[in-house]
């Protein structure tokens, strides 16, 4: 008799103990509630601010990406694809000259997983500039049209050139050209750029 | 190593108390030969080609203003900043190694002197005073270590700001081997005095400090003696320094002479101190008798030297050309070729590169067995030595792991690339070359992020050029649309024109008297146009 009276005294602390444990825990739950259901609250009444905050997010990862302004990502420059990850949650490894670095840093700057490079988007090359072989080039401005960065130089039946300090490297020149003149070769190593090679 | 540290604990403890000592630094055996025993330093002659690079202090490409086939004369502007070491004709203007641990061709002039071979001629009026434009007439580049343009010390902005408080002369060789500038100092020291002095004249500075190493005894009595005879000993302060490497070095040369602490990555003429070397001093006096900057002195030196000397070499001259003159030409296959002093210098592969303003020195060594690198034991050897009290060991450790945060974070922009730390170094680890890397990756990675915004510019101003289009071509086609919904039936229109024709040509014979067929078409043609005219808006 004792024995099951025992038993069930002990059943009754238990449960009591439970209770009160889960009674404490329960606070900073509803606390997290009420945090997001006041931020959302405050996000609808003072929307202006939310947007700029939104902005900011995007400039900041805008300036990470490599402004080749190449739309290998899908998107037609880097500010649009910095949107798109914002606005639209597009995954963040889909920027072939970011490559890994860029991925790694978006990741820690926005809390995702830093996932491998998308292949299906190209793949990370070294620096490149585009090179006319003006001997060939016909004049027809199809190139100048397509870069983005205005880092093609010429007219109509004149030769067209490239600044090469101004070319990304992208690549969107050359479907365009119709005598296939225009080839990318790696950036070339000047005295300023040359840097001391790392000790084995 | 151990006995060289001793000795740079005493230093530091009997050195004089106005001037701190350098943190750090080395003290090592006093070494320089080849210094001028009968106080004139040689000529070189002129050879029968020099090669001039087209670059600046920054290492950039510098457009040329002259071409090949033309003739210069000696002190001729051959770029911006660059003058014509010597009269001759161009040959050509090509791809040139040049002596530079990149071992990189850069385009070069090539002058073919063996027409006239003129070096070293006045070819400017003297001044009575020194002026920047003069100093910027005759290509006058630092000839300490990093070549930079003198008249740029001056003039920051663009005119010289009367603001100069200090002057500093650094005459601190400290470097052993090196003897460049004390061979200068015993054999011109009355003339250096008068450089001074007008360089002081020019500047309008308030204190001038001439620091030189007090074991240069010659150099500080030839100095001392010119000093007396002059009014300029009012003027010129000596500051004797303890022979520790580097004391040369300019930022912490500056910091101790002035008792400023100079913010990472600010120049000295920020904050209105001006540091320039002995030689580069005595190049500015010469500018102002009309001599432009066409020579420097070099010492060649080493153990596989036959006679070192310090000899007055016309820029542009190639190292092979300064060691077969000088009688020194290497035989031995276990001969290096060095450029500079044995611990800021660099090896060369190939002897056929120019003498520039900053080379300085030329040794011939045995090569040097490459001891196993092993790990770093932590003894802390390097942060001891380092002159700009820097934790190498802790430098290194983010450096090879290319975290540039970390590396940043502990001074990777306020290493020197002195090397002491590298001649202390237990585990022989190559810390020197690691921060030259690590700071290359820096400088690539700020590159990389000015060249990001400005094509982020461009894209944008190219997107919002397009966008203005677009909306031009827009309304360009919206009112065309308008235009053709208001056009009524080009059938009935053409109709109601020929009805239109038809009125006058059966009323007007009445009327008017003999008209000619010719008038009345031009009539009806214009009646014709204006109908047109009328319908089309």
């Amino acid at each position: 008799m004792s024995t099951g009276l025992a038993v069930l005294l002990f059943i009754t602390l238990i449960s009591l103990v439970g209770m009160a444990l889960s009674w404490l825990s329960r606070p900073s739950g509803d606390n997290n509630n009420q945090d997001t259901t006041s931020t959302d609250d405050a996000g609808t009444s003072s929307n202006g601010e939310s947007t700029r905050n939104i902005d900011q997010l995007i400039e900041t990862v805008n300036e990470k990406l490599p402004q080749t302004q190449c739309a290998q990502c899908g998107y037609p420059g880097c500010r649009p694809y910095a949107t798109a990850i914002i606005n639209e949650d597009v995954a963040i490894n889909q920027c072939p000259p970011g490559g890994d670095v860029l991925i790694r840093e978006l990741a820690t700057l926005l809390g995702k997983e830093a996932l491998p490079l998308n292949s299906a988007f190209g793949e990370n090359k070294p620096a490149q500039i585009a090179i006319i072989d003006e001997a060939v080039c016909i004049g027809c401005t199809l190139c100048i049209a397509a870069c983005p960065v205005d880092a093609i130089v010429g007219a109509s039946r004149l030769m067209h050139t490239v600044i090469s300090d101004q070319c990304t490297g992208c690549e969107l020149c050359l479907p365009p050209c119709p005598v296939d003149c225009i080839d990318l070769i790696e950036q070339p190593v000047t005295l300023s750029r040359w840097q001391w090679p790392k000790p084995t | 190593m151990a006995k060289a540290y001793m000795k740079t604990f005493l230093q530091r403890l009997l050195s004089s108390p106005q001037t701190p000592a350098l943190a750090g630094g080395l003290a090592l055996q006093r070494n320089k030969p080849g210094l001028p025993a009968g106080g004139v330093i040689a000529t070189l002659s002129v050879p029968a080609t020099v090669c001039i690079p087209l670059t600046n202090y920054k290492r950039e490409f510098i457009q040329p203003r002259v071409h090949a086939g033309q003739h210069v004369r000696c002190g001729d502007l051959l770029a911006k900043g660059i003058v014509a070491s010597c009269t001759g004709e161009i040959i050509a203007i090509e791809l040139r190694r040049i002596a530079h641990p990149s071992e990189m061709r850069v385009p070069c002039i090539i002058i073919d002197t063996s027409s006239t071979g003129e070096a070293h001629t006045a070819v400017h009026t003297p001044l009575s005073t020194l002026t920047i434009e003069r100093i910027k007439q005759c290509g006058v580049q630092g000839l300490g270590g990093a070549g930079f343009a003198t008249a740029d010390k001056f003039n920051a902005t663009g005119e010289l700001s009367n603001t100069i408080e200090t002057l500093i002369i650094n005459a601190v060789e400290c470097e052993p081997v090196i003897s460049c500038d004390e061979a200068l100092m015993m054999s011109e020291a009355v003339n250096l005095v008068k450089a001074i002095t007008s360089i002081i004249d020019m500047s309008g500075c308030k204190r001038c400090i001439l620091a030189i190493e007090d074991d240069k005894r010659q150099a500080i009595a030839a100095l001392q003696a010119a000093l007396h005879c002059t009014e300029a000993r009012a003027l010129i302060e000596l500051q004797l320094l303890a022979p520790v490497y580097p004391s040369g070095a300019e930022r912490p040369l500056v910091q101790r002479l002035t008792g400023v602490q100079l913010p990472s990555g600010i120049p000295p003429s920020s904050l209105n101190i001006v540091c320039i070397n002995i030689g580069t001093a005595y190049a500015a006096w010469q500018a102002q008798l009309g001599y432009p900057m066409t020579s420097r002195v070099v010492t060649v030196a080493g153990e596989h030297i036959n006679r070192a000397v310090n000899v007055r070499v016309v820029l542009g001259t190639s190292i092979t050309e300064v060691l077969k003159q000088t009688g020194n030409t290497p035989t031995r296959k276990d001969s290096r070729v060095r450029v500079g002093g044995p611990l800021s210098g660099f090896d060369l592969s190939d002897l056929n590169v120019p003498v520039t303003t900053t080379t300085h020195c030329i040794t011939v060594d045995p090569v040097r067995k490459q001891d196993p690198v092993l790990p770093c034991i932590r003894c802390n050897a390097c942060s001891e030595v380092c002159p700009v009290d820097l934790l190498p060991q802790q430098l290194h450790w983010f450096a090879t792991a290319d975290d540039q945060q970390g590396s940043l974070r502990f001074g990777l922009m306020d290493c020197i690339e002195c090397g002491c730390c590298d001649a202390v170094c237990p585990s022989n680890i190559a810390l020197t070359q690691t921060f030259r890397y690590a700071k290359g990756l820096h400088r690539g990675a700020q590159t990389a992020s000015l060249a990001a915004t400005e094509s982020e510019n461009r894209y944008r101003l190219r997107e919002q050029r397009e966008t203005e289009r677009a909306a031009i071509r827009k309304q360009k086609r919206e009112a065309a649309r308008a235009r053709l919904s208001e056009r009524v039936d080009p059938i009935a229109d053409a109709l109601l024109r020929v009805r239109g024709k038809r009125k006058p040509s059966l009323d007007q014979p009445t009327k008017t008297s003999e008209p000619s067929p010719g008038s009345s078409l031009r009539v009806n043609q214009s009646d014709d146009d204006k109908n047109d005219r009328d319908q089309s808006p």
